[in-house]
Parts: C-alpha cells; structure tokens; sequence
C-alpha cells in the first residue's frame, strides 16, 4: 500500500438498485387502525408512495421508532402478520403493554411512523415436510404469518392457538386458514388444556416436521420441556426470540496513532476502521465483517476485545494485533495504541 | 451431528501439507454405538444377510424394547425392502432414533432415504459391517449423471455398469444422495486389467 | 479508457496498446501488490468499480460481457436444453428461486435500461412483464405461480443471465446448496455437489477446511445482511486451452485431452486464465444466499499484451505451493507457460 493520495477516490454504488429491497430506518405510512380485542390494535402501514416494500421472511418483525422526539423515545420490534410474499404493506397487530405500544395505539391513519427492517428472527426451514406452529396469547402474530406462508406455498400445517376466551386477537383468521384440509387448528383457554395439547401434539408428528412456538415464557418453557420429554432433537425446536443478531455497537474508546500522537474518539456504532479512514489514512479493508483478515492493524498498548472470526485464540491472547473493522477497546473510554 | 474439523493452523504457517486423513469420507464407529436415551421411539433397518447384521440389529432391539417401543425392519437389500422401509418412515412419529445396520451400499442409500423423508443426522444412528477396504459402494458416475452399484474405495477405481467407463472414485460424498462421485480416469478399463 | 497520471512505474505497466472491450472489462483478479496467492475469505462489497491495468470492471452485480452475451447465451441455453442434470432444486426451495427471479429481474431492469426492462403491473402486484431486446425474451408472469413461466424460475432466469446461479440454505445449523443451476463449472459436478453443506462441498479442496477458511466463510456467509452485497473473486488456469465454458465434470472425456494436447504443441499463448466472480445476496423473502458465479475468461496471449499482469501472473503461479497448483490442476506445466509468459 502506497501512503500517497489516491488521485480519485473509488467508485462504489449502492447494493440494492430497486426501492423494495430498502431495509434501514425510512418513514411508513399509517393505512389503517384496527381494534382487533379490548387491547389488541391492528396496524397496516404503506410506503407512502404506494410502492413495493421489502419482502420478509415469515415470523420476521419490524422495528418501529415510537414516540420519536418525545419522552418516551423508543426502538420496539413487532412481528409481521403476513406472508412476506412481494408485500405492499407490512401489517402489525400490537398488544398494549407499556409506553411503546401505547403509543403504536394513538396511531391513526395518515400518520407517518419511522419503521427499520424487516428483520428475520423466526424463519421457517425451507425443507420443512409439516410444521407445528404453536401461539400463546399476542404470540399469534408470528404463527400467523407461517401459517399463511405455508398456505400460500401448498404445505400443511396443525397450528394450536393458546388464549383467553374474548382476547383471541387473529382466531378469526386462524380458523379461516384452518378450513382448507392442510390446516388443523387445536385451541386451548387454560394452562391444563395447553399443557396437555402441547404433550399431544408434539407426540405425533411426521418426520421432517419443525415446530415453532411464540408466546409468554412460561408457555415457552412448557413447549421446550414437552418437545424434550417427546424426543424431539433440538434443531427442530424452535423459539421466537427478539434479539437482534448483529454485533452490538460496543463501548466508545480512543485510539492513539503511534507516528503521529494522535487520538482518535470511536463513539459506540463507528468501528476503529471507519475512524481510521476518516483521518484519510489507507487502512486496507474488504469485508469489514471480521472474516477476511484485511485490515488487521498492529497494536502496541491496551486490551482488545476481539470480535473478529480470524485471529486465533493464541494471537488474539498475545494482544499485538487487531482487526479494526469489528474489535474494540476491552472497557469504555479506555486507549488503544495502534501501530499506525 | 457434524462436527467440522478447523485448527491445525501450524499447516499454514510452516507450508508443509501433513499427511491428512481425507475429510470428505462419512466416518463409521468402529462398535454399533448405543441407543439414544432421548429417543422417545426406536426404529431398526436391518439390511442384508450378513451375521454381524442380525447381531448388531438384535443387540440395538433389546437395548430399546425394554424402554421405548422399539420397531425392527429386515430387508436383504435396499431394493428388496424399499416399500417396507418407506411405509416405516411414513408410519414413525418426531421422536423416533432410526438406527440402520449392514453394508456400506446399502446403509448410504438407506441414510439417503431417511433423509429425503425428512430425517436429520441427529435421528440417524448407522453401523456398517464391510467398513475396511473395497467394497459394493454407491457411486454416481457423473457422465451417465447416475448412481451405480459399483466395487472399489474412495481414491480407487471402478468399472462404471452404465458407461462402461473406467472411473475414479472421489473421496467425496454427499450425505443427500448417499453416493460417492466418480469421473472418468481416462484409461480404457481393458488397459487396467492388463497392467 | 482515461489515462491516469504518469507516476514513475506507470510507462513499463502500461498495456501495449490500447485495449477495449473484452481485455478492458476483465475483473482481474489480483491486487495490484500481490505476489504470493492463498485461499482466504477474501470478500469485498459489490459494485464497487475496480481499476485494473488494462481498464476496469464491478460497476454492475451482473456482467452481460458486452458483444459476447448473445454468445455466451446461446451457449447456456445449448447445454440446458441438452443436459436436464445441470438444474437442481432441492425440495422447499422454489420460494428462494422466486426470490432470486425477482431480485435479478429488479436489478438487470436498472442496470441495462436499453435493453432490459421488467414492467410491475398497477392493479395486479404480483404480475410482471419482462423484456429483454437483446435476446428477444417477453415474458409475462405471474410472482410464485410456476404455470405463469415456461421453465421454474431459476432456469428462466439462468436462461437471461450468463451467470452460473447457486442458493444457499442453512439446514440443522449447516449452510447448505440447496439448488443451483450451472452450465460453466470448473471440473465439478452441480448434479451431485446440490444438497451438500458447505463443509461437504469444500473438504477435497486442499487447505480450505483445515485452515478455517471454510468455517470463516461459512460464518461469513450466515450473517450477511440483506442491506449489502458482497462478491469475491476466485481464479485458476483453465481445463481447456480454448473459450470453452462448460469445463464441467460431466463433461470430462470431451475436454480433458485438451491440455496434454497443448503441453505437447506448447502453444502456451492458448491457455486460458479462467477467473469467477461470485456475489453473495441475502434474498429477504426466504433468507437464501446467492452464491452465483460469472466466469471470465483471457488466453496467456491477452495477458501477454499488458505487463503488469503479465508479470503478476507469472510470479503468482510460479510462487504458489505444490498442493495448491496440483488442485487448480497446472503443476506439471507451470514453469514452461510462464517462461512462455514472460519471455521478452
Ligand atoms: C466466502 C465463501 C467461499 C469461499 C471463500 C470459497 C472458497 C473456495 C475455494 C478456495 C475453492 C477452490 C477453488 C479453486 O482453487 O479454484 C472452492 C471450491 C468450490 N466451492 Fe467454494 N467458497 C465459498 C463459498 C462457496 C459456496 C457458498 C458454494 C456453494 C454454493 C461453494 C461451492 C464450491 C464448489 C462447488 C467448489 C468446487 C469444489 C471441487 O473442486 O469439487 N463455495 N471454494
Ligand atoms: S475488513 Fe475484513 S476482517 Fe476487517
């Protein structure tokens, strides 16, 4: 690598050319409020250009920002409803809980909501040869867009749907799904009948069936402790989970550049890498993702906190080297000195 | 389950390519391991007269019976047996450990089955009794683009029945099809034999 | 092709003439400081415009390859239509192939508006009407519906593209390929390699699992956000000393006498740098992963025309180590088609 300038900086275009492949924060319009129970609010939100959005995988979810500017300012994730198949609008069905939802329930139509993904967290397996989709209470909604998902491409499925009678948000829709011949529907009111659907159900299924289950947790820990008592592998037992995959954005520290003296801030979300480059110097990089070695960058003092999938666990001990597109200083406002 | 082999990072740094054990082979246990305790049902396919077939199929049943319903599957081959195996998979419930015992031939195939029907490695339990050496394999030539039953080893040759070319039989394996591959050495077979 | 700014080393890298068209779009495949080659996770985003000796390339996810598309068309659609094997679609995944229809169609529509257009029906969300001047295709479809298009969607697409297409699925905690069609494989086998993990697919490759780099990619491979686009670039001497695209394994007794054939005339100029673009999407209806494959090719005698990859070459296959040269299959000629190479 030359230390000179570049004489023109690279070209790099977007990813993504067509507007129904746009995942990051952007604004929605509210098309509809619905009540669905006393408590359960059925939401329909439209590009406000009335283009195509994102399509998503079933059980996938978006992040809303609620109450934006106010007091309340929040990230919250709901699940999407619908199949996922080429949508026009992303439908949410949200259960009032705390300020968030609350605030989700003030919505009215025409209102604009900022709204990031979908994100997929709860995917069907592709292969699957039947599914077990299992819903306690305003868990539903994830089931929901799987039974839909697997109606629309020719699957089957027995769904049960645990609730408490007058706040059963979707059984309508449910009970819908359930009149074509590959679609059973099992209902349950208390936590006996649940419990004793769940043993039921979960000893007889097909091979190559999976099972989902979304719902409080004490119905969570019921399914997982039936699946087990019925033999089920793991891998078959799945969860609705809302925790986010990617790296968290870790803790802000400084880095100090050993030629010169200087001292870089790197907030939390900025990689050092991205604070490099900032200054104009030519770290080489490529996946920025941890896996590619590229930008390892030389270390002379300071503890790291490697979240790299390259250096092994000896190098990462010896603490001389970093990958500086994803690891960090070990603790906040601690100083790195990088070789550089 | 699989487990892929990472490390020996020691290769790298040093350049010298250590003598390696090929990693596209399935790996046999060299003694039938045990029934699952987490099995809720047992299914047994036993394939091929063999007596250690009859031996480990036995020893697998009575191990399972007293605890679980446990289901027992004897077929001479994979073709012979094939709608007896299918209407067993129709038939088992998730929970099920199906445990597969004879000839390597066979055991692939019969794994392969498993798996179409929708089974994963974590319910499959296989032993094979010809695990040394050249044996009847199932190999997928891939210039007649089909799965033959062929005599050789990974790393051997074999004569292919449907090309009647002479092939070489990769140490790759594909657990979806059950088969080895093998592609075209280049010799006449006739060559071979005289050499 | 604009000429930048004589630094000293500038004049003896310079191509010998001015070169166009195929020599000036090839994605070559090295840094330009790179003299030691080995396998590593080497991804970087996509679309990102690579500068290269003899011009530059990566402007565009698909590469039609200019006045060779209809060429390299026909060519795919030849072996398609001969060779039913070279499709596979594992079961469940006919939504990832719809998804990489629509994707493709979406992109190619944007990328080459005088040609290629994809019309989204108003009234109907799920209809389209595709058409492509440079190959003739208008087609009509319905989204998800397999009745709407003559083939699956995968081969309509494959049918449109020169692009080898390849989906990736994770099964019980393994990434898996899952579907795939490939009429330009590099002596390997989309018959039999759809339906294996990765591990499975990657294990004969020397070097690749035991150093990590398989479970590197792998992991590379399950968290790739659907927001980005990523590509690598992979390269060896091709098994034909010609153009030919379909070094598959299948195709083996037609080509492999080709290279002995060769070493024996030394008609070195007529070996082939065969170099793949690969770019990796997360489709967001399903989740799958395109790994699809654009394969490139130049003879030692193009390469011979511009020195600065002239002398990279040269230097790189020489330096590599035996395992790997026996792999991508030019150990036992490597020194005298270099000395071809370079010889002034
Ligand atoms: C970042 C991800 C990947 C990396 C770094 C990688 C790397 C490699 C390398 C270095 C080779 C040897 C090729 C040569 O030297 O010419 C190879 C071969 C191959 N790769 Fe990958 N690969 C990746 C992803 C994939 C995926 C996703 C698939 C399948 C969908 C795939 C399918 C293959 C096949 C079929 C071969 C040929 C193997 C043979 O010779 O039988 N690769 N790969
Ligand atoms: S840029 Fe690839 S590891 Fe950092």
């Amino acid at each position: 690598m030359s230390a000179t300038l570049q004489p023109e900086a690279p070209v790099r275009y977007a990813a993504h050319q067509h507007a129904a492949y746009r995942t990051g924060p952007r604004l929605l319009r509210v098309a509809e409020v619905r009540a669905l129970t006393t408590e359960v609010r059925h939401v329909v939100l439209v590009d406000p250009d009335g283009g195509h959005l994102a399509p998503y995988e079933p059980g996938a979810h978006v992040v809303l920002t609620t109450d934006p500017g106010g007091p309340g300012e929040k990230r919250n994730a709901y699940s999407l409803t619908d199949d996922g198949f080429n949508p026009r609008r992303y439908a949410i069905s949200v259960l009032r809980r705390e300020q968030g939802s609350a605030w989700v329930h003030g919505l009215a139509a025409g209102d604009l909501v900022e709204v990031e993904g979908p994100r997929s967290a709860f995917a069907p397996r592709h292969d699957q040869r039947h599914a077990l989709l299992v819903a306690g209470g305003i868990g539903v909604t994830p089931v929901l867009s799987h039974a839909r998902a697997i109606v629309r491409w020719g699957g089957s499925a027995e769904v049960l749907y645990s609730y408490r009678p007058g706040h059963a948000a979707h059984l309508d829709d449910l009970r819908a799904l359930a009149e074509r011949e590959d679609v059973t529907l099992h209902e349950a009111t208390t936590v006996a009948a649940t419990a004793a659907l769940l043993a039921d159900r979960l000893a007889d299924q097909p091979l190559g069936t999976h099972a989902y289950a979304c719902g409080p947790v004490p119905l969570l820990e019921t399914y997982v402790d039936a699946a087990r008592a019925a033999g089920w592998p793991e891998h078959r037992v799945h969860l609705e989970r809302f925790t986010a995959p990617e790296l968290d954005p870790g803790v802000p520290f400084t880095a100090t550049l050993a030629s010169t003296g200087e001292r870089l801030a790197v907030p939390p979300g900025t990689s050092l890498l991205e604070a490099l480059l900032a200054t104009g110097r030519a770290v080489p990089n490529l996946c920025r993702q941890g896996v590619c070695g590229e930008c390892e960058v030389p270390v002379r003092r300071g503890a790291v906190e490697h979240r790299d999938l390259v250096l092994s666990d000896a190098a990462k001990e010896c603490g001389d080297r970093m990958l500086a597109c994803v690891s960090r200083a070990a603790r906040a406002d601690d100083d790195i000195e990088v070789d550089l | 389950m699989t487990t892929v082999e990472i490390a020996a990072t020691g290769i790298a740094a040093t350049g010298i390519a250590a003598t390696e054990v090929p990693l596209g082979l399935p790996h046999w246990p060299a003694v039938p391991e045990p029934v699952d305790p987490t099995a809720a049902t047992v299914l047994v396919l036993a394939l091929g007269g063999h007596p250690r077939t009859a031996e480990v199929a036995g020893a697998w049943v009575r191990e399972a019976e007293g605890r679980v319903p446990t289901r027992l599957v004897v077929a001479d081959d994979l073709a012979t047996g094939h709608d007896d195996v299918v209407a067993a998979l129709d038939a088992v419930r998730i929970g099920v450990r199906i445990m597969v015992v004879g000839p390597q031939h066979d055991v692939l195939l019969t794994l392969a089955r498993c798996r179409a029907h929708g089974a994963s490695g974590a319910e499959l339990r296989a032993f094979v009794v010809d695990a040394e050496g050249p044996t009847d394999l199932p190999v997928y030539c891939a210039h007649c683009r089909a799965t033959h039953r062929l005599h050789g080893e990974p790393g051997g040759t074999a004569v292919c029945t449907g090309c009647a070319r002479l092939l070489e039989i990769h140490p790759h394996h594909s657990a979806a099809r059950g088969s080895f591959l093998a592609s075209d050495t280049g010799t006449e077979p006739d060559d071979q034999v005289a050499a | 092709m604009t000429l930048a700014p004589a630094a000293p080393t500038a004049a003896t890298d310079a191509p010998a003439f001015p070169v166009r068209g195929h020599t000036a779009r090839l994605p070559w495949p090295f840094p330009d400081d790179l003299d030691a080659f080995r396998y590593s996770v080497n991804v970087e985003p996509a679309r990102l415009v690579r500068r290269t000796a003899a011009g530059e390339w990566g402007a565009t996810i698909v590469d039609l390859g200019g006045e060779e598309y209809g060429a390299i068309m026909a060519e795919r659609r030849r072996i398609l239509d001969a060779d039913p094997h070279r499709v596979r679609i594992m079961p469940g995944m006919l939504p990832a192939c719809w998804d990489l229809l629509l994707y493709y169609l979406r992109d190619l529509a944007a990328s080459y508006p005088a040609i290629m257009r994809l019309d989204e029906d108003p009234r109907d969300p799920d209809r389209f009407r595709w058409r492509n001047a440079a190959l003739g295709t208008d087609q009509t479809f319905v989204l998800g519906d397999a009745t709407s298009l003559p083939w699956d969607p995968m081969t309509f697409l494959g049918r449109e593209v020169p692009d080898d297409l390849l989906l990736v699925k994770e099964r019980d905690g393994e990434l898996c390929f899952d579907a795939g069609l490939v009429t330009f494989a590099a002596a390997w086998s989309v018959s039999f390699d759809v339906g294996m993990t990765m591990a499975e697919i990657h294990n004969p490759v020397p070097r690749l699992t035991r150093e990590g780099i398989t479970s590197r990619a792998e992991q590379f491979l399950r968290r790739l956000p659907v927001d980005q686009v990523y590509r690598r670039v992979n390269w060896t001497l091709s098994a034909s000393g010609s153009r030919l695209l379909d070094v598959s394994l299948e195709e083996l007794p037609a080509w492999a006498g080709d290279i002995p054939a060769l070493v024996a005339a030394e008609d070195w100029g007529r070996l082939q740098l065969r170099i793949e673009v690969e770019h990796f999407i997360r489709l967001p209806m399903t989740g799958a992963v395109t790994f699809n494959i654009r394969t490139h090719m130049t003879s030692l005698e193009e390469i011979r025309q511009v020195p600065a990859w002239r002398d990279q070459l040269a230097r790189v296959v020489l330096e590599l180590p035996e395992d790997l040269a026996a792999y991508k299959g030019f150990l036992d000629y490597r020194e005298p088609a270099m000395a071809w190479l370079t010889r002034r």
